[in-house]
């Protein structure tokens, strides 16, 4: 005989109703479960089958198990009491709640995330994507311990021009071989600061290099009034006007017949790689915006003393017949253009490539004139070489294609994270509280019933998220230069922040209506669980088969 | 609206039928189950774990009264009509019938 009792008993433990009543219920149930068991048996089934047909009533015991529970208590069963496959009583739920924590401790799912910000970031372009107050706690560590390093990095990276000039002193004051941090100062920049003290810090110290003359001549061409007229003077009208100042002609001649051009990128780059490795940031993100805030020369008046040196001397030797003279211009020109080509930065590589297809445009001709076939042959593999050069642009432009597919993936699943780790936090405060108090309140435990599903929803949109990053994890360590940086992650974070600029910033509606939208879909989440917890108290019958 | 008459016609359907058997006299869950089958002829069929919470919800509102009685040996949960649980079935049948006699009237015009 079958202790139909214990059988119930059994499938339907725990159920949290006073013990008279749980009793009333399980007996109840079991006589059902032995009244058509008798059945069956009566109508000849063999026992075996009788029992499968009985048991086959309440083939969802753990249905049973709420239903009752709310039907006398007019509320959901405990959290802590339910045993579905999102109860907090299931291992795999606090499993995957892990797991999902477990994504944290990955690099790359960290750069993900920090991906997310990247969009809602006003500017990180802007100087001031470093913290003042963490630059100043670096800044504090470095004067203690006298690192020189730290202190420039400081320097270049402090928004407060003038904290950063005090600091970049005490950077080259401790380590000469710094004095390149002055090209951050070579610049007019805002307010009262004057470059000129350091560009002549500059040109002492390394007099070979085009680049502190370029500054010098930039200083020159920022601060004169020539260049706000421009538009009208027309580019020719406007070189003449600005060659004929000595301020700009001089550094620009020395600048152009100077045997280097190295605008420091590559000792900026492994200064900043270097602190970002003694800081334990592993932050390709920073290090681009970082690296994106250097000052370049002025590579508009670069290229105009070329134009000058190429359109206005070279020709004009060339129409007098002085064609070695000519030449010599076009070749210090191509010559200039070679230099600025090796810099590791795409833009004055760009303009480096310009500078000689604007010098080759002449001289190629020149020496077929003048019968130098062989030469004017070498020239031109040198300019389809040019043009191979350029194409790789066009590689650049196929990568960010496939940045601005991912970007918004990136930025859509990231939000889901940050969406569902809100939620995920709230079910885990809610089954504490719970825990700890287990009637505490019906609507915390409907909320915590409900929000279960956030759990394995976090883990799935943060492997989403992994899984749409992913192509653009890379420790700073793999870079060899910032324009590596720039060419393999650039277009992804650029993407990033043009999400924000797109969608924030261009007169769409998005700027009034986004977080107004945001609120409304808060309160309608709110809403409908309130309203669904108010049906399930109105209860209802079901009339199912 | 579909959803929600069938919805509402299923929970109201589902009380107005346990209601009903329960205004002749008090049973007890396993003959609630067996005498709509018998007397739906097989056509209507109360999930059994469907029944029992439903029959505790209408105990809790108050319109069915449970109560333990000896039968056969051992003792059984019968339940009883309340005096709500008799207004109750009069307005739910009520409803039922002016619901039913208006869909006859949209069915049946084709046949009349």
């Amino acid at each position: 005989m079958h202790d139909w009792k214990e059988i119930v008993r059994r499938r339907l433990t725990p159920l949290p109703l006073e013990p008279g009543r749980r009793d009333e219920v399980i007996e109840e149930l079991s006589h059902q479960l032995e009244d058509a068991y008798k059945e069956a048996l009566s109508a000849g089934v063999s026992e075996p089958e009788a029992l499968g047909r009985s048991l086959a009533q309440f083939n969802d015991w753990e249905n049973l198990r709420k239903d009752v529970f709310r039907a006398v208590k007019a509320e959901e069963l405990p959290v802590w009491h339910q045993r579905g496959i999102l109860s907090p009583k299931r291992p795999w739920v606090w499993a995957t709640l892990l797991l999902a924590l477990a994504l944290l401790s990955l690099a790359g799912f960290r750069q993900a995330l920090t991906a997310v910000s990247v969009s809602f970031k006003a500017d990180p372009w802007q100087e001031s994507f470093f913290s003042t107050r963490a630059l100043a706690q670096m800044e504090r560590q470095a004067i203690a311990q006298a690192d020189a390093r730290a202190l420039a990095f400081v320097a270049l990276h402090h928004p407060d021009i003038n904290e950063a000039a005090r600091d970049a002193e005490k950077a080259i004051a401790l380590d000469a071989h710094l004095t390149w941090i002055s090209a951050r100062f070579a610049r007019v920049l805002q307010g009262e600061h004057n470059p000129a003290p350091w560009i002549a810090r500059l040109k002492t110290w390394d007099p070979d290099n085009a680049v502190p003359y370029l500054l010098e001549a930039g200083t020159f061409f920022d601060k004169s009034p020539l260049v706000a007229r421009w538009p009208s003077l027309g580019i020719p009208e406007l070189r003449r006007a600005l060659v004929a100042e000595s301020d700009f002609r001089l550094p620009m001649r020395k600048a152009y017949a100077a045997p280097k051009y190295d605008n420091y990128a590559a000792q900026r780059f492994e200064l900043d790689r270097a602190v970002f490795e003694q800081q334990g940031w592993d932050r390709p993100d920073l290090l681009m915006f970082a690296e994106a805030s250097q000052p370049y020369p002025n590579l508009f008046a670069t290229r105009i003393y070329a134009q000058y040196l190429v359109e206005d001397v070279g020709e004009t030797a060339e129409k007098a017949g002085r064609n070695e003279e000519a030449a010599a211009q076009y070749r210090t020109v191509a010559q200039f253009g070679v230099r600025m080509e090796r810099a590791s930065t795409d833009i004055e590589r760009l303009i480096g490539i310009a500078i000689r297809k604007i010098s080759y445009k002449r001289l190629l001709p020149l020496l077929r004139l003048q019968g130098r076939t062989e030469e004017a042959a070498l020239l031109e593999c040198d300019v389809a070489d040019l043009n191979e050069g350029l194409e790789l642009t066009g590689g650049y432009r196929l990568t960010e294609r496939a940045a601005s597919r991912a970007a918004p993936l990136v930025l859509i699943s990231g939000v889901v994270v940050v969406v569902f780790a809100a939620a995920t936090l709230a079910w885990l405060g809610a089954v504490t509280l719970l825990r700890w108090k287990e009637n505490g309140s019906s609507l915390l435990n409907y909320f915590a019933s409900v929000a279960s599903v956030a759990v394995p929803l976090l883990l799935l949109a943060s492997l989403g998220l992994y899984g749409a990053y992913y192509p653009y994890v890379r420790h700073i360590n793999q870079f060899e230069n910032a324009g590596q940086l720039v060419r393999d992650v650039g277009p992804l974070w650029g993407t990033l922040a043009g999400l924000h600029w797109g969608l924030l910033h261009r007169g769409s509606w998005l700027p009034m209506m986004l977080w107004p939208t945001v609120w409304c879909i808060v309160v309608a989440v709110i809403g409908i669980i309130i309203l669904r917890w108010v049906a399930n108290r109105r209860e209802s019958g079901g009339l199912p088969e | 609206m579909g959803i929600t008459l069938d919805r509402e016609l299923k929970k109201g359907s589902a009380e107005l039928l346990i209601l009903a058997l329960l205004e002749e006299k008090a049973r007890h869950g396993y003959e609630i189950g067996k005498l709509i089958a018998e007397r739906s002829e097989g056509i209507v069929r109360f999930h059994v774990a469907s029944l029992y919470p439903l029959l505790y919800r209408l105990e809790r509102r108050g319109w069915v009264r449970g109560e333990w009685e000896p039968t056969g040996g051992r003792r059984r949960r019968f339940y009883r009509l309340t005096s709500t649980g008799h207004k109750t079935l009069a307005a739910q049948r009520a409803r039922w019938r002016e619901f039913s006699s208006a869909m006859n009237r949209i069915v049946e015009v084709r046949c009349a």
